[in-house]
């Protein structure tokens, strides 16, 4: 039985008329083949057409360039959109005017190929379908050239610019031309389309989120350069409400070395302050200063303008700054405080807040009390000095209050400074006993320390998660070697595992180790031997030097072992200094010393009436 | 990619002079490695110092704005916002702009105009450092400048490439078209030729060109001069390039003739687009000089023919220019 359906019927003759009609040619011309279309394509544009399009637009390029020099982002845009549509109408009518007039390129000509009319197969496209054919044609150059695989699926091998003119290529060259394509190219093709396809979906995912990002950064970049004058918001913000100092209202750049000293400006907000006429013009000694810290990256010129304060002025207090950095960069202590001592008490605030800052470095905590009062109680300075009023009261044994303002500190603070305030202050807690791994400032660094990627990279958290190790058996130091840590807190680390004793030693010795490990190398040794070829040097370097926590604490290890092996002459020695620069107050940090004593003094006392019953 | 194929290429007995100029050229590039890498790698390091570009793009920033009519308006234009909007990526770009000026360091520590004194004292000694460096090192001072030129520096400059890229790309051209134009107007012809369009191009670069920091070096203005020569000589004749279209099937590679008009064509064109698009703030290229070369070459031909055609027109028996045999043939390509 036969299903005759007359629809179907007519469409299928339909169909084999138009295939008809579509392979006929005329005899000799063929169908141009894809290669010598592409070949013809690179013949004209990346050889002939090429440099007369850059002629066309390179003063449009030179301008886009001037433009972007400058960071004129208008006039780049305008000039750019002018090179673009000067360089597509160079090839419209490069394209236009060879098929017009010729019927052909260069290129195609090379290649034996014509533009010719669909119908009448031996005519030249007219001036109208040939510009139509040319607009088409770059056209698809913005759809990632994919309508060009037509080339290879259309019967006649037609894309949307030859369809649009009612044209086709195609080859005088018997031997060169082309049929209709095969199945392989219509497969190629297909392939191509969905890979295509798939790229493009995820590349302009890809690339609008690049450009969000880009655009938000360059917001936020041309919100920093701030106002006309190019100063800084910050130094605009604290200005408000600046107390006044020494009676005046202070200048743009003392408000601003006092927020660099405190943190909260960058070089670059310092740098737009300083380069103010009127900062050189008002003090120079100041700006000067605040010079030699913008330029503190290159030393060379950072101590030139330190020696130049001094000459302006010896007796100001930026030459005093300024011998006082000289002093800590050769580490002559002496220098340091003799200068300090010569800046006056009631100094400019940008003054009191280095002096804080680098007598709490120094570990120096007296020192730094001094200037406490001269600090104004402002919101720009409170991230800075509540931290430190925790450290140096912690530093004069004020312990309760040091805690309670910690507290307030770990609430203000975030990110880092949060990390490293914790990790400075739960280190503290530690030196004093290993309960203090439970102090609230442990808790909140071992929150931060597992957080933050990388928190061990920095010296203090990872001395301070060292030494948790070393008084928690549950957070063991074997554990630590598995992370990302600071170089010589894990040497240190691994020499504290070892055990080895003449490592430890070597290592204490050794001139590049950092004065904040040795003392904890030292109190590693004294908890390993008592002998006297390992202790007596520790000793006398402590005796030598008499300032910090780990000092001090060093200085309890030293007298408990010299206590404990009775040796009365040196136990003696130790707490007679260790009693010069701690509170009797301090008592509870004495605990560990041998019962019944409840204070350094009548220990002391103990070990002078053992010596002289000894002699 | 598509380039000529001429006769006489790799044959030193057929283009002597050709080859002897590329053997001085390499002898130039292999000496300046051996000597030059120190002075080299002190004035990167200077240019590499952030402090020294910022502290002299904010001098010379100051000295742009004192300099009224000097400067390009751009420069003014990006000194005045460095300056008030404090930019350091403006500043740091006018930094390393005035490393190409030699007015400005010639006359910017006598010039006083407000700024740091600390800094400039800071920034003269530095900029000494970097001149003193800068006149040490040979390609310096075998290349032109506008303030530092002698008789001999002309012809120097031409055997001085700054790096082996620059020297073979230079080299190659000059071989294909050196070694075709020998054969036709001989060696002592080449010689002069390329020598006096090295000479010409370094005047154009000097006459039109403002940079007088940086020195003019490179054989692209002789070599400008031989390829213009040539295409005046041998102008309708179909030239031999070898040319592959990146399709590894036959039809698509293998050697075509084109007529010599198109390479002149296109290679004025090229270095004009290059010339009129590039700022001289920016440019690495001088095309300025190129061009120069190309005129040179342009006036030699010119000269040549017009003293031909007076010579045949008074009856004079003229020997016809050499065709060199695979040289010559029908325009159109010869595709398999």
């Amino acid at each position: 039985m036969v299903i005759h359906d007359e629809k179907v019927e007519r469409e299928l003759l339909r169909r084999a008329e138009e295939a008809r009609r579509d392979l006929e040619v005329p005899p000799l011309e063929r169908l141009a083949s894809p290669l010598n279309r592409l070949a013809a394509f690179v013949v004209d544009y990346f050889v002939l057409a090429w440099p007369f399009a850059v002629l066309t637009m390179s003063p449009f390029k030179r301008h886009m360039q001037e433009a972007n020099l400058i960071g004129d982002e208008f006039s780049m845009q305008v000039y750019g959109l002018l090179m673009a549509l000067v360089g597509l109408f160079t090839l419209i009518s490069y394209q236009t005017l060879f098929h017009w007039i010729a019927g052909a390129t260069p290129g195609k000509f090379v290649f034996g190929l014509r533009v010719v009319a669909l119908w009448s197969r031996d005519s030249r496209p007219t001036f109208w379908e040939a510009l139509g054919r040319s607009c088409f044609w770059v056209g698809q150059f913005f759809l990632l050239a994919l309508p060009f695989l037509a080339v290879m699926a259309d019967p006649n091998r037609r894309p949307w610019h030859d369809r649009f003119s009612n044209t086709v290529v195609v080859s005088v060259r018997k031997k060169a031309a082309s049929m209709a394509p095969n199945i392989y190219e219509i497969a190629l093709v297909r392939v191509c389309m969905w890979t295509v396809a798939g790229f493009a979906m995820v590349g302009g995912l890809v690339l609008g989120l690049r450009e969000y990002h880009n655009a938000k950064r360059s917001y936020e970049f041309s919100q920093r350069l701030g106002g006309s004058s190019g100063e800084c918001e910050a130094v605009d913000q604290a200005l408000e409400d600046w107390p006044l100092e020494k009676g005046e209202a202070p200048s743009r750049l003392s408000v601003a070395m006092a927020l660099f000293a405190t943190g909260d400006l960058d070089k670059s907000c310092l740098r737009a302050e300083v380069e103010n006429p009127l900062s050189l013009i008002e003090n120079r000694p100041l700006a000067y200063l605040a010079k030699s810290f913008v330029y503190s990256d290159n030393q060379e010129i950072s101590d030139e303008y330190l020696n130049e304060i001094c000459k302006l002025d010896s007796q100001s207090d930026e030459c005093h700054l300024a011998r006082v950095i000289e002093g800590m960069a050769e580490e002559n202590t002496e220098l340091v405080y003799q200068e300090f001592s010569k800046l006056n008490q009631d100094s400019r605030v940008y003054l009191s807040l280095w002096a804080i800052r680098q007598f709490i470095r120094m570990q120096d905590f007296a020192s730094a009390a001094q200037y406490i009062d001269n600090i104004p109680a402002h919101s720009s300075l409170a991230y800075f000095m509540i931290p430190a009023r925790a450290k140096i009261y912690w530093g004069l044994h004020r312990r309760e209050e040091s805690r309670a303002i910690a507290s307030a500190a770990l609430d203000l603070l975030n990110g880092d400074d949060k990390l490293q305030f914790a990790s400075w202050h739960c280190f503290a807690e530690l030196n004093d006993a290993c309960s203090g791994a439970t102090s609230s400032s442990c808790r909140v660094f071992s929150r931060l320390n597992e957080k933050i990627d990388g928190a061990l990279n920095d010296f203090q958290p990872a001395l301070t998660r060292l030494k948790i190790g070393d008084c928690v058996p549950e957070k063991k130091v074997t554990d630590l070697m598995a992370m990302d840590m600071h170089p010589d807190v894990r040497q240190y680390a691994e020499l504290m595992i070892e055990k080895n004793l003449r490592d430890l030693h070597e290592y204490w010795q050794d001139s590049e180790t950092r004065y904040e490990l040795k003392d904890e190398v030292a109190q590693q040794i004294l908890k390993l031997t008592s002998e006297r070829k390992y202790i007596d040097p520790i000793r006398n370097d402590w005796l030598s030097r008499s300032r910090g926590l780990a000092w001090e604490r060093l200085g309890r290890e030293l007298f408990s072992k010299d206590v404990a092996t009775k040796n009365w002459a040196a136990a003696l020695k130790v707490g007679e200094k260790l009693m010069q620069f701690v509170p009797s107050s301090a008592g509870a940090a004495y605990n560990r010393l041998p019962a019944s004593v409840d204070s350094l003094a009548d220990k002391v006392a103990e070990v002078r009436k053992m010596l002289e019953k000894q002699k | 990619m598509i380039l000529p194929f001429l006769a006489g290429f790799l044959s030193f007995r057929k283009a002597p002079a050709t080859w002897s100029l590329f053997l001085l050229n390499l002898f130039m590039i292999c000496f300046l490695a051996i000597v030059a890498p120190r002075s080299q790698r002190q004035l990167e390091e200077l240019a590499r110092d952030k402090t020294f570009t910022q502290i002299q793009g904010r001098i010379f920033a100051h000295f742009v704005l004192n300099q009224a009519g000097r400067y390009p308006s751009s420069y003014e234009a990006m000194a005045e916002q460095a300056l008030r909007h404090n930019s350091v990526e403006k500043i740091h770009v006018l930094g390393m702009l005035a490393m190409r000026d030699t007015y400005f360091f010639h006359h910017a520590k006598d010039f006083d105009y407000g700024v740091d004194p600390v800094e400039k004292r800071w920034w003269i000694k530095k900029a000494g450092q970097f001149l003193n460096t800068r006149d040490s090192m040979l390609s310096y001072g075998l290349g032109v400048t506008e303030n530092d030129y002698t008789a001999l520096t002309w012809l120097t400059y031409q055997f001085t490439h700054s790096d082996w890229g620059h020297f073979l790309s230079n080299m190659l051209v000059f071989l294909i078209f050196g070694t075709a134009l020998e054969l036709a107007i001989g060696s002592l012809g080449l010689l002069v030729v390329s020598l006096a369009s090295g000479a010409i191009s370094a005047l154009t670069y000097l006459l039109i060109d403002n940079v007088t920091a940086i020195p003019l070096i490179g054989a692209s203005g002789a070599v400008s001069g031989v390829i213009a020569l040539f295409c005046m000589l041998y102008w309708r004749t179909g030239v031999r390039h070898i040319y592959f279209l990146f399709i590894p099937k036959r039809g698509y590679l293998g050697f075509v003739y084109l007529p010599a008009w198109i390479i002149f064509i296109l290679w004025v064109i090229s270095d004009l687009a290059g010339y009129v698009g590039t700022p001289r703030e920016l440019g690495g290229v001088a095309y300025s000089a190129h061009l120069g070369g190309e005129f040179c070459g342009v006036l030699v031909g010119l000269t040549y023919m017009g003293i031909r055609w007076w010579r045949l027109r008074r009856g004079e028996q003229v020997a016809p220019l050499p065709d060199g045999g695979p040289m010559t043939g029908p325009i159109l390509a010869r595709l398999p």
